[in-house]
């Protein structure tokens, strides 16, 4: 094998390039920027492909490339900053491009979703104009219904005034016809209570009057306020009847106190009442009075009355009661015997019947006792009439 | 090797260079222009997908300001020209976002179609229903 001079040209460039390559290796630039690196390997990824094709974005896409062609001579200069400054314009573009290859994206998925809803579009726009129809409709009707209502409400308003009006009417005159009754009555009751007033029954009748009263004032009372009612006439019929029982009951008590008010008459009532019990030679009028003698009350020395004269007794406590505007004074008297026995026994046999008086409801303070003894006989010396009392009336 | 190095350096004249040159006219009339329209971005991003990049581009509006401000045209060109970029890239991530959600509303509304029309239906048999008893409670009325 001879090496012909063409074999050893070859070879000395081949070796020629080899050092040049070393040198170059040893004396190149700097490390590449940040920026670059980044420009770079965003140039390089798979999705650059899908951004240089989208529509619209080719040209930043392209300006973005020949901003890293211009960074990487700015590198291969040395002029770092330059070279930092085209991979920040690169950069820029390269980023521009890719948001206009999103914009499509996302053009792309509106429109899609504008194929969904415009096929669901139909449907729903068909339910909402029958929707709206109906609404309208029924508002119709709510306002038609609304309006029959109240003229059905209005016409049983009217029916039920019309109703109100003519039972009040009727409530009215039978008010007014109650009212004149009731007004009647109550002139009834002025007119009973002023016959009962005469016979001052207030005193005379007070558990019928009183009561009487009561139910007047309260019936006045009501219709004063304006009441009127089938129990108000009642009541003042009520009061009616008492004060009518009143008068019944206060007027014999009445007359007897109008007899009172005249002395001469009143003795002359209590004789004739006392003649009518004891008998008319019993009964002694006097000036001042009316002596009733009940001759032979006792036996002879006994202090108490004899048992058969107890009904006497019982008449003179009911004629003491009957004649209460007098005094008494009871006289005890003795049949002949020892003149100072006989005035002890005298005293104690006015005291037992003025007992009896007391204890039957005679006041004690109208009643006087006085022992006689056996000097005033009325019935002749030996007779044992003498043992008596006297009861005295005096006025 | 010349030639494509010489193509690259007319680009970037073309890409750069002319810009900043506009820019230059007059930096701060459209650094206003550039912050009335992130101004509106804002208020239309209202699902906050592009929050990052506006705040960056609204910090390198104010880079660029202040080296207005100190007369440095240069460095305040390279960040109008990246607030450019960035007002681009706002615009189209806030556009992507709002098909977005208009794509998740249709598709919201087209799953719940079914329950649409299920709901109107009953709600239309309650007013038949309604229907029917008014005009019974009407004819009884009017008797």
């Amino acid at each position: 094998m001879y090496r012909t001079p063409r074999n050893i040209t070859a070879r000395f460039r081949v070796l020629a390039a080899l050092i040049m390559l070393a040198l170059a290796v040893s004396c190149g630039p700097g490390p590449k920027s940040q920026q670059l690196d980044d420009l770079e390997r965003q140039l390089q990824d798979d999705s650059a492909n899908e951004v240089k094709n989208a529509p619209g974005a080719d040209k930043p896409y392209r300006e973005a490339r020949q901003y890293r062609r211009l960074s990487l001579e700015s590198w291969d200069q040395g002029k770092d900053e330059i070279s930092a400054e085209y991979a920040i314009l690169g950069m820029l573009r390269y980023r521009t491009a890719a948001a206009i290859y999103e914009q499509h994206e996302a053009k792309a998925r509106l429109d899609q979703a504008n194929t969904k809803v415009s096929n669901a579009n139909p449907e729903i726009r068909a339910l909402n104009e029958e929707q709206l129809k109906l609404a309208a409709e029924v508002n119709e009707l709510e306002l038609q219904a609304a309006q029959a209502r109240r003229t059905k409400e209005e016409a049983e308003r009217r029916r039920k005034a019309l109703a109100s009006q003519a039972q009040a009417a009727t409530g009215s005159e039978n008010d007014a016809a109650k009212a004149i009754e009731l007004r009647n009555k109550l002139r009834e009751v002025a007119t009973a209570r002023n016959a009962a007033d005469a016979v001052n029954a207030a005193e005379h009748a007070p558990e019928k009057y009183n009561p009487a009263a009561n139910t007047q004032k309260s019936v006045e009372a009501l219709s004063a306020s304006g009441g009127v009612n089938d129990d108000m006439i009642a009541e003042a019929q009520k009061a009616v009847t008492l004060f009518q029982e009143a008068t019944a009951a206060a007027k014999p008590q009445f007359q007897v106190a109008q007899d009172k008010l005249d002395p001469a008459l009143r003795r002359r009532n209590l004789t004739a009442a006392a003649e009518s019990d004891f008998g008319t030679g019993n009964v002694v009028a006097e000036a001042s009075g009316v002596r009733i003698v009940l001759p032979g009350s006792f036996a002879k020395g006994a202090s108490t009355v004899n048992a058969d004269q107890s009904n006497k007794l019982n008449a003179l406590v009911t004629l003491a009661k009957s004649f209460d505007e007098f005094s008494i004074a009871v006289e005890g008297y003795t049949s002949k015997g020892d003149a100072t026995e006989n005035l002890g026994l005298s005293q104690i046999r006015a005291r037992n019947v003025a007992t009896h008086l007391t204890s039957n409801g005679v006041k004690a303070s109208r009643v006087e006792t006085r022992g006689q003894g056996q000097d005033r006989p009325r019935f002749g010396s030996s007779s044992t009439q003498n043992d008596r009392v006297e009861v005295v009336f005096t006025r | 090797m010349k030639l494509h190095r010489l193509i690259s350096l007319i680009l970037a004249t073309c890409l750069l260079v002319v810009p900043l040159a506009t820019a230059s006219a007059n930096e701060a009339e459209q650094i206003e222009q550039y912050r009335a329209m992130l101004d509106e971005l804002d208020a239309l991003d209202k699902s906050g997908a592009a929050s990052t990049d506006r705040r960056l581009a609204r910090q390198w509006l104010q880079e660029a300001d202040v080296l207005v401000a100190n007369g440095k045209e240069k460095g305040a060109r390279q960040r109008l020209r990246r607030v450019e970029f960035a007002v681009e890239l706002v615009t189209a991530l806030v556009n992507a976002a709002l098909i977005r959600q208009k794509a998740e509303e249709q598709e919201a509304y087209a799953y719940t179609a079914p329950e649409q029309a299920e709901a109107l239906q009953l709600q239309v048999e309650e007013l038949r229903k309604r229907k029917t008893e008014l005009q019974k409670e009407l004819q009884q009325l009017r008797q």
